[in-house]
């Protein structure tokens, strides 16, 4: 029996390795009929080898090896580049950055080393789930029963929907759907579509992301628009005394080791920076690196910076000079004019405020459950040391109090004037260096209306009432038409990573709301089930690219060159030539392609990248036989603010008054302005603001008692990677609970606990562990939504327990904010 | 309870089932004055041991994963206990069906037959005892200790007199006493000792753990397992007790009976060995 | 016999538990899914206490990556009947997967679950250091794929001296045992070996 790897084969790697071995022990038993010699010398296996391999070998008599630069094109933050070995049309085995094979690691130029999930992708490459050919719908929506069809039906059919859309609704009912599966890609999938889409007229735009909804819609209040960039690079850690982190967790969420945990850990063990986490979690950053822990009840740090911030105030460590001159809103004396007396920050902690309520380390200790004693003593460690580095994840703003916990987190950098200084930071995450890489020549949208990126089920259902006053449209006053086209395009948000997939579902599978749509995946994900039609993408190693290497890098940064490393599997065809084929459809192919060939565009913008930077290799073949090549953040850039801090009457924020404002008059006239549903607040000064679900929701938790947020599994990336056995066994799916929880409800490690919210139930295993709260549950985002025939979800997707009740400024995703009950099942 | 390891189950007290019982046997052929009549039958009845040693043997490959290597095993006869097993249980059992073929064909002198049971027998006890010094492994703590030999020779006790027994009875030996009524009463003494090893272990295993382990937990339904297996053993001496009363020859029927019982009990008390597996590290 | 005994070094206080040493090899050496020649093993424990509506706590948790401590007095060697499972050059523990015959007592004996058994082969399979890496003066994979770079390979007398002593903490058993070639850079959280303070949190994955 010898095996093929041919196209239309349909095994995946583990399949083919149980079809290899019964193969063998055939042979095996023949061999045995020869008495003990045969036994002791005559069975030869081929240790270190794929069944592809062997069957490669078997056919060929041995093939050489040859290595090809492609990436990992996911949605971690980093994009690692990716050695893939090949011998004979398979990938063997990847390895990853070895800086251009010196194997030269040194610390700043250092080896972007890829983490599990990229070491694992070539059996996502070679997986049961992929898809092989263009298929159309033939059951209910969302059923997953589909049919063959051939490129031609595909392109046909998507291109008369695209153009009967365009015509009885105009381009604002197309909406090109949020979506992360292959995040870098630059001429390849996302651009290539939106590019496709803006020539035929355009599409409804989204804002926000599900990853920091709330803090962009948050901080330009604070810091201006351009607030990214008043971050400081995670190097300034390394300058620190102290690091004081909410939140923040790079061991899980940027794993590279080119990126944020690897720069992390050296920077805070080199220079030995005493670092104080506030988490609910024990994360995987921490282990002894810390040196301490603060466990917080999810929801509530904002409480935790007040009575910090009651703490400085009263006992005199604020620093009084720096808010007077840079800030606006701290007391009386930098209060805009419009602002109403006892608005200022000191007013709100003092109690004099309108809720009258003083904000002692007492109040916050009942809220957070940090005891009072240690309150104050972080808060006293804060104000007596310089420099500090505050900085925070994005998991508090992914809140239904998100917008206001992410900017409350500032204050404490700003009390104690720990901003644009060495060592500092002004409360954000920490910056990442971005080396620019041409892409595709700008097409402008012309449909101007944008939902919040959260409220596209909204858009599908009641689209025509979505105004800006109550539903936070942007670009029109109200939108003229609901979705009734939706291109997803290597998106598992269409059903996983929304919230509340069981109205997701109820809304997808009307198809008299959205009319149609569209799928472009390498895998049959829960997302693919919807498609009307399905087309089977190449992935990242099929194809080609040039890219940056992420957005949370640290300070390395530097493109990446893809190569092709094997050949288009099955029917798959990359974004760009579906999106030439429908464009040639369409007739405006010229417009698309301008005539060139994807390599054309490739060559064309490693001439620009040359232009820009002389000493990148003369040729783009050159620099794709080194993959990456390394840019470091210039040694004087980095320090979020320096500028601002050393002259700001010359470098003012983009902020209406060009300080740091503490108190917002743009928010206070929203608060005043907008429609909010009952219990949303939105309000000029950072605050801290209990939620529904939140903590202090009694009524709920009698009901629902623990809190449940979702964290970033090692074992994915969101939900890519779920598919793939090896990293399912090496990362086991289960919620945390705390063994008092645990006890009450006597679950143990490994037993199946039912998890239920007001929205759903699912099933997965409970990990008792220390390392969580009491009251407090977690658990991987991204598990695969499975529903069963009672619609209770078998595969474990936290989505099923999530809302869909939007966070009040942003509108964004409060997917942290879930009350729940965990019992046996 | 360690089912999963149930090859291993049914090899260890299988054939320490065997071993026990051709000890009683060799004791009737060399020690006793049987009949030539009752030495005959006695003889070839004994193809049974040799049956059950090539059923335990075969048994045992199920727990390997390539048993067509399964020669392999005796590559490090003398270093390595279990190479030493598999060589002296194989011996044993090799000369146990050349003295049955002597015997059956009359083939040689008494003495030429003696000798090769007396060679049997030496491997016979080699062979337990490489089986037993397997188990004693240093980073096995459950198993690292004088309990594992008690265990195993009980075992060996128990089951071969139950199965001797039998073997009397189907050979029509009724006499002396101690051939007809020893293995009752030996077996009695040995339940006895195994309820004192029960107990030991019992307390022995609170003292036992890992970072990980803890070895109470591992067998969590320990006392209930044990209850059974006593039970078992109850019943069987029950059983074959009330025979020794009676006149003449013991029932072949309630000592089949009685071996019956004795060997699931004795499975049970080894699954709940190999479930007490555990390591001084990370297994 | 042997010439230089090899090891490796693992250091706890950089190791996020992230697998990647575990992925990597499992990729390189196409293992199959429950096979792993390098596990990666959380050890946490502590206690809760109310303090009226807040908590104190002693938690504590880390990682320990281990492979195949190509130990100086093996115990997964004593016990191999056939002979596969034995020292080779540079002090590496191999399994002869031509020779193996699955009996698992490797397995049994090992305190570090180093000998892995592969269903799909029928036999024994381990970390075998990269030898043939090694041969070529390459490192092997896992140590060059850790992100943190919490790994290191190679003659395990440079690796005490460059690193200390310490070549157990829990869960790992006493060195005297087997005599690891293993050093440790301890967690500022690790227990010592035998102190019984903690659980192993990932029972599933190793």
């Amino acid at each position: 029996m010898t095996l093929k790897t041919t196209p239309e084969r349909e095994t995946s790697l583990s399949e083919q390795a149980t079809l290899a071995s019964p193969a063998r022990r055939t042979t095996l038993k023949a061999l045995t009929a020869g008495g003990l010699a045969a036994i002791a010398g005559g069975i030869s296996l081929p240790f270190v080898m794929s069944p592809i391999a062997r069957a490669v070998e078997q056919a060929t008599g041995g093939a050489t090896e040859t290595t090809v630069w492609n990436s990992c094109l996911v949605n971690c933050g980093s994009r690692c580049p990716l050695r893939c070995h090949v011998v004979d049309g398979a990938i063997r085995w990847i390895s990853t950055d070895d800086n251009n094979g010196t194997g030269s690691d040194e610390f700043g130029a250092h080896q972007v080393r890829a983490c599990l999930r990229g070491r694992s992708a070539r059996r996502r490459v070679y997986n049961p789930d992929r898809l092989k050919y263009p298929m159309k719908r033939v059951g209910k929506r969302g059923e997953g029963k589909f049919e063959r069809i051939s490129w031609d039906e595909a392109i046909r059919t998507i291109g008369d929907k695209l153009r009967h859309t365009i015509d009885t609704y105009g381009n604002e009912a197309i909406f090109y759907h949020y979506g992360s599966g292959s995040t870098g890609y630059n001429f390849g999938g996302r651009n290539a579509c939106q590019r496709f889409l803006r020539i035929i007229g355009g599409y409804l735009n989204y804002y926000g992301t599900y990853s920091t909804a709330q803090q962009e819609r948050a901080f330009p209040f604070t810091y201006g628009s351009d607030f990214k960039a008043h971050r400081s690079l995670s190097r300034e850690m390394g300058n620190a005394r102290l690091v004081v982190s909410f939140g923040y967790n790079p061991a899980e969420t940027r794993m590279s080791g080119g990126s944020e945990i690897y720069q992390y850990s050296e920077w805070q063990q080199r220079n030995e920076v005493r670092t104080i986490c506030v988490d609910p979690r024990y994360t995987d950053t921490m282990l002894g690196k810390e040196d301490e822990w603060i466990p917080i009840r999810p929801g509530t740090d904002a409480a935790l910076v007040n009575a910090i911030a009651h703490v400085l105030i009263t006992e005199d460590m604020v620093d009084q000079e720096f808010l007077d001159k840079y800030c606006v809103g701290y007391d009386e004396k930098t209060l805009p004019a419009s602002a109403p007396p006892n608005s200022s920050y000191k007013a709100y902690i003092l109690g004099e405020g309108p809720d009258k309520t003083v904000k002692t380390p007492d109040w916050a200790s009942r809220i957070t459950g940090i005891p009072v004693d240690r309150i104050v003593k972080l808060a006293r460690e804060i104000g007596q040391t310089k420099p500090v580095f505050i900085t925070q994840g994005w998991s508090l703003q992914r809140h239904a109090n998100g917008e206001q916990a992410t900017r409350t987190i500032c204050m404490l950098a700003l009390l104690t004037g720990n901003i644009g200084l060495p060592g500092t930071n002004n409360g954000d995450e920490p910056s990442s260096f971005a080396y620019p890489v041409p892409g595709y020549p700008p097409v402008p949208n012309k449909v101007k209306a944008s939902i919040p990126v959260f409220l596209w089920t909204d858009a599908i259902t009641r689209g025509r009432e979505m105004t800006a006053a109550a539903d936070g449209i942007q670009g029109v006053e109200q939108l003229n038409q609901p979705i009734k086209f939706i291109w997803n395009y290597s998106s598992n948000t269409l059903i996983n990573q929304h919230s509340d997939t069981t109205r997701t579902h109820k809304v997808l599978q009307d198809d008299s709301q959205c009319e149609f749509i569209l799928v472009i995946e390498n895998h049959m994900t829960p997302s693919a089930r919807y498609a009307d039609i399905l087309l089977p993408d190449v992935t990242n190693f099929e194809n080609s690219d040039i890219i940056s290497n992420g957005y949370a890098v640290g300070e390395l940064g530097g493109p990446i060159f893809l190569s092709q490393a094997i050949k288009p599997m099955f029917e798959c065809r990359s974004a760009y030539e579906v999106c030439s084929a429908l464009a040639r459809h369409l007739g405006v192919e010229e417009q698309f392609t301008e005539g060139r060939t994807y390599e054309d565009w490739l060559q064309q913008a490693y001439s620009k990248m040359r232009d820009a930077d002389p000493e990148l290799p003369a040729t783009l073949d050159e620099a794709r036989k080194i993959g990456m090549i390394k840019r470091r953040a210039p040694a004087d850039t980095g320090i979020g603010l320096a500028r601002f801090r050393q002259d700001p009457a010359a470098n003012p924020l983009k902020t209406p008054s060009g300080k740091i404002e503490i108190y917002s008059e743009a928010l206070a006239t929203i608060a005043q302005s907008w429609t909010l549903p009952e219990g949303d607040v939105i309000t000029p000064l950072p605050q801290y603001v209990a939620t529904w679900e939140g903590a202090e929701d009694t009524e709920t938790r009698k009901t629902y008692p623990l809190q449940l947020f979702g964290f970033h599994t090692k074992g994915r990336t969101h939900s890519s990677y779920h598919n793939v056995d090896v990293l399912r066994q090496a990362v086991t799916d289960a919620v945390w609970i705390n063994p008092m929880d645990a006890a009450a409800r006597g679950i143990s490690t490994g037993d199946m606990v039912r998890v239920t919210s007001k929205r759903g139930e699912i099933r997965l295993v409970a990990k008792v562990t220390s390392r969580i709260m009491p009251g407090v549950a977690a658990m991987g985002e991204g598990a695969w939504y499975q529903p069963d025939s009672a619609g209770i979800d078998r595969g474990g997707c936290i989505n099923t327990l999530t809302s869909q009740r939007p966070s009040p400024l942003a509108k964004g995703n409060p997917q942290h904010t879930n009350l729940v009950q965990i019992a046996r099942a | 309870m360690g089912w999963n390891e149930w090859p291993l189950i049914l090899f260890t007290v299988i054939s320490q089932t065997a071993v026990g019982a051709f000890w009683w046997c060799c004791l009737a052929l060399i020690g006793a004055d049987l009949s030539s009549e009752q030495r005959q039958r006695l003889e070839r009845n004994m193809l049974l041991l040799w049956v059950m040693m090539g059923a335990a043997f075969a048994l045992s490959s199920f727990h390997m994963g390539s048993p067509f290597r399964a020669m392999n095993s005796m590559l490090r006869f003398g270093q390595a206990n279990l190479s030493n097993e598999v060589v002296f249980g194989g011996a044993f059992a090799g000369l146990g069906v050349v003295y049955w073929l002597l015997c059956l064909r009359n083939a040689s002198s008494a003495g030429v037959r003696r000798f090769v049971l007396l060679l049997s027998l030496l491997c016979s006890a080699a062979f337990l005892w490489n089986t037993i010094s397997f188990y004693l492994m240093p980073t096995v703590p459950t198993w690292y200790t004088p309990l594992t030999p008690a265990a195993f020779i009980l075992t060996a006790i128990m089951g071969g007199s139950a199965l001797a027994c039998v073997l009397f009875g189907l050979s029509g030996i009724s006499e002396p006493w101690l051939l007809r009524n020893g293995p009752a009463v030996l077996t009695c003494i040995a339940v006895v000792a195994a309820v004192v090893v029960t107990i030991l272990q019992a307390t022995s295993l609170a003292g036992i753990q890992s970072d990980i382990h803890r070895a109470t937990a591992l067998s969590p339904d320990y006392g209930i397992l044990m209850a059974a297996r006593f039970a078992l053993f109850f019943v069987a001496l029950a059983l074959w007790l009330s025979q020794l009363p009676r006149a003449g020859a013991l029932s072949t029927a309630v000592c089949t009976s009685s071996i019956v019982l004795i060997m699931l009990g004795e499975m049970i008390g080894r699954g709940v060995f190999y479930a007490l597996h555990m390591t001084v590290g990370l297994v | 016999m042997m010439t230089t005994q090899y090891g490796f070094y693992i250091d706890s206080s950089k190791c996020t538990g992230c697998k990647t040493c575990q992925l990597a090899c499992k990729d390189y050496k196409d293992l199959s899914v429950d096979v792993n020649f390098r596990r990666v093993y959380e050890y946490s424990g502590g206690t809760w206490q109310a303090d009226g509506d807040t908590w104190r706590q002693d938690v504590f948790a880390y990682y320990l990556s281990i492979a195949c401590n190509h130990c100086a007095d093996p115990a997964c060697t004593k016990v191999c009947p056939s002979g596969a499972m034995a020292k080779h050059e540079n002090g590496l523990v191999r399994v002869d997967e031509e020779v193996c015959i699955g009996c698992k007592s490797c397995a049994m004996a090992c305190p570090y679950g180093a000998p892995q058994y592969d269903a799909t082969k029928g036999h024994m399979t381990k970390c075998d250091g990269c030898h043939e890496r090694v041969a070529e003066g390459k490192q092997p994979v896992c140590v060059e794929s850790c992100p943190l770079r919490a790994l290191e390979f190679g003659p395990v007398d440079e690796l005490r001296q460059k690193h200390g002593e310490i070549g157990a903490v829990a869960p790992l058993p006493p060195q005297h045992f087997t005599h690891p070639s293993l050093v440790i850079k301890p967690s500022r959280k690790a227990r010592p070996s035998g102190s019984h303070e903690g659980v192993l949190g990932n029972p599933k994955e190793v």
